[in-house]
């Protein structure tokens, strides 16, 4: 019993950090028609700046900045790599924007490696936030994984009352459905875009500065987690924040999951593992890869997605 | 193709056939052979890129599978099996290589352009995760190594040196070019050339999109694996690593850089980007990153490649003031780059750089002061020396 708890606990904590950073490529994805393939890379960004900030201002300065950070870096660059293509119209631009965002990965790692090394960094998680707290007999949670749970949720809560219930997100969501109409009424869409690619890379900063310090915080995150979200977005339906939800919340079940009947596996079977030339939990990493393609050949269009996407 | 075009085609090959005997020391042999590989591989890319529109993230893997096709089965000689000559191993990795793209391409070709690009990341992140699991068809973290002095002598090559097989590199290309060309005029090009230009038009004319995206797939798989098949002949060994994203990153910058012109593109991306890698790590630690800022320039300033360059320079010819700025920025982000890079990786106690007479050193405000400088004053240049319609 307990382990199914852990799977769905851990799992969960995962899934909403996942769906934190889901939730910004989808905006941008579907007001910019721009897929971030540096999305991985600004969360890597978020993962570091918390770590630096960490070291030098303390935890909740770390969370309260380099989310901003990283937003502002995205704003920059949107502003001054990805605006430029816009002139090519919108195909040929899809294209270049693909390819710019696909370099500025390499880019941001690169530059990454620079100022902090190759090797793995440990973010420091405050000693109060370590302990254990019981949720049920024989099953706890550590109070920073229920931070993470807290956290994602008000910030997924606040991004959606924005987004339906404020001024500027009715016209960002007036955008992603007719941006030329929007600028025919007097609006600056150059803003609104430079704005919601912000936003988005800033959550995705924050996924980062907030997970950093449970997952492990190394250059090679930026690719990594950038392959998991693409296949979280497709499988979820492309533009559609639901699906990308429901997939989020799956990858970080089955993932967990992996690994946690895993061990209990090898308690039953023992040596015959062995055998095997790979196990489940090694092969925890491919699952959400065969998710993937189970989805595309059933419902290529995603789970909510519209068919002819 | 036209007569001229033949001629030069002509005179390309036996340029080509002259270089090692110009240029014979062991290095520039083999960066020789790994340039003709680098073509081949770029042609297969750009028949996807250039060619139908599509833009794989994952392309290495079908270079990969062919290169472990050809290694195995040289093991599978070593004990004896049946043999097969070694020119024909190109032609075994180019059906692993197609093998691999009919079966991964029945999923990443049922999506247009955007999507596709995503699940060909995941499929090559799938090869990855399994590569380095699987020690029996990748070797594990050693890779596979073969021998490629196996077989009868063919016109006296019995594949000792690294030269015997430069000239099957050779070989191959010129069939590769061949195929490409081929498929340029069929009916097959033509309608990968439409899918490339409006491919939602193309189920008003009776075509079915991803069919069309699903055999270019296929092809574009074929002439990988042959490149792979020839790259493993070279250096007699593979590891996983060939399926990352790093391979994957240069193949596209390869057809970035070149241009989307079939033939011509793939020539010149696989020459230069061959080159840089392989020369660039002498010169500078910084290398990974400039290949990635050259292909974010290539983007913003030659969108047509290096293929396209001639037309577009001819048509916007630069001004001087925006070359004197362009090259003053360049200067200036790359002394910035090498300083940074002495001062937090190579040479934190002494991070000087020499050029010319005058010395850096990233710890002195004054070398920085000049750098910005030279920044402001090109961005300056650059600014004022714009075209009217920029």
């Amino acid at each position: 019993m307990d382990i199914w708890l852990t799977i769905l606990a851990n799992g969960l904590v995962y899934g909403l950090l996942l769906f934190l950073m889901a939730s910004g490529l989808t905006l941008i994805l579907s007001l910019m028609g721009i897929l971030n393939f540096a999305h991985g890379a600004f969360f890597m960004l978020g993962a570091y700046f918390g770590y630096e900030i960490g070291r030098h201002g303390g935890f909740w300065t770390a969370l309260l900045l380099a989310p901003l950070l990283t937003g502002m870096a995205g704003a920059l660059v949107e502003r001054w790599g990805l605006r430029p293509f816009k002139k090519y119209g919108p195909r040929e631009s899809h294209g270049a924007e693909l390819l710019f965002t696909f370099a500025l990965t390499f880019i941001l790692q690169e530059i990454t490696v620079l100022f902090w090394g190759r090797l793995p960094v440990e973010a420091a998680i405050p000693a109060w936030l370590q302990q254990q707290i019981p949720l049920t007999s024989g099953f706890s949670l550590s109070a920073y994984k229920i931070l993470l749970v807290l956290l994602s949720m008000t910030a997924l809560v606040s991004l959606w009352a924005f987004l339906s219930k404020s001024r500027f997100g009715l016209l960002i969501e007036a955008a992603r459905s007719n941006p030329d109409m929007v600028a025919a009424l007097g609006h600056d869409t150059g803003r609104i875009n430079n704005i919601v690619f912000g936003v988005g890379t800033g959550l995705a900063g924050l996924a980062g500065a907030a997970g950093g310090p449970i997952l492990v915080t190394e250059p090679g995150m930026a690719a990594s987690l950038g392959a998991i979200l693409f296949v979280v977005i497709i499988t979820g339906g492309l533009g559609s924040l639901k699906g990308a939800f429901i997939a989020c919340l799956l990858v970080g079940w089955l993932q967990h999951g992996a690994v946690a009947v895993d061990i209990s596996l090898s308690d039953i079977i023992g040596d015959g593992l062995q055998h095997l030339d790979f196990s489940l939990a090694r092969a925890s990493a491919l699952l959400p890869y065969l998710m993937l393609i189970l989805v595309l050949v059933l419902r290529p269009e995603g789970l909510a997605g519209r068919k002819g996407g | 193709m036209s007569n001229r075009q033949w001629l030069i085609f002509a005179a390309c090959f036996l340029i080509a056939i002259a270089l090692p005997f110009l240029f014979d020391s062991r290095f520039a042999v083999t960066l020789l052979a790994k340039m003709g590989i680098g073509i081949i591989f770029a042609l297969s890319y750009n028949q996807l890129l250039g060619g139908t529109g599509l833009m794989s993230f994952g392309h290495a893997v079908y270079f990969g599978s062919g290169g472990f096709m050809a290694l195995h089965i040289l093991r599978w000689m070593d004990a004896g099996a049946l043999p097969i000559p070694i020119p024909l191993l190109p032609l075994a990795g180019g059906l692993a290589g197609l093998a691999l793209a009919a079966l991964f391409g029945l999923v990443a070709a049922r999506r247009g352009a955007t999507v596709f690009a995503m699940i060909t990341l995941g499929l090559g992140e799938v090869m990855l995760l399994l590569g380095n699991q699987s020690d029996r068809l990748f070797g594990g973290e050693g890779g596979i190594d073969g021998d490629r002095m196996q077989g009868p002598v063919w016109f006296g090559l019995d594949f000792a040196q690294k030269l015997d097989v430069y000239w099957l590199i050779l070989f191959w290309l010129g069939v590769a070019v061949l195929a490409v060309i081929q498929m340029q005029r069929a009916p097959m090009g033509l309608v990968m050339a439409a899918h490339r230009e409006n491919p939602d038009r193309l189920p008003a004319l009776g075509l079915d999109p991803a069919s069309i995206r699903y055999k270019a797939f296929c092809f574009a798989g074929f002439l990988a694996g042959t490149a792979g098949a020839l790259f493993a002949l070279l250096f007699e060994i593979m590891s996983a690593e060939i399926f990352s994203l790093e391979e994957s990153a240069h193949i596209l910058l390869m057809a970035s850089l070149g241009g989307p012109a079939p033939i011509l593109g793939p020539v010149l991306g696989g020459i230069v980007v061959t080159l840089i890698r392989s020369l660039a790590g002498l010169w500078s630690e910084a290398w990974p990153l400039y290949l990635a800022i050259l292909m974010i320039l290539v983007l913003h300033l030659a969108p047509g490649g290096l293929s396209g360059l001639v037309t577009q320079l001819r048509r916007r010819p630069p001004s001087p003031l925006r070359l004197l700025g362009g090259s003053g920025v360049l200067l200036a982000m790359i002394l910035a780059i090498e300083l940074l890079y002495r001062l937090l990786l190579t040479a934190p106690d002494m991070p000087l750089m020499a050029l010319g007479p005058v010395l850096l050193d990233a710890r002195q405000g004054s070398s920085w002061a000049g750098i910005i400088i030279i920044a402001a004053a090109a961005i300056f240049a650059w600014h004022k020396g714009r075209h009217r319609h920029d």
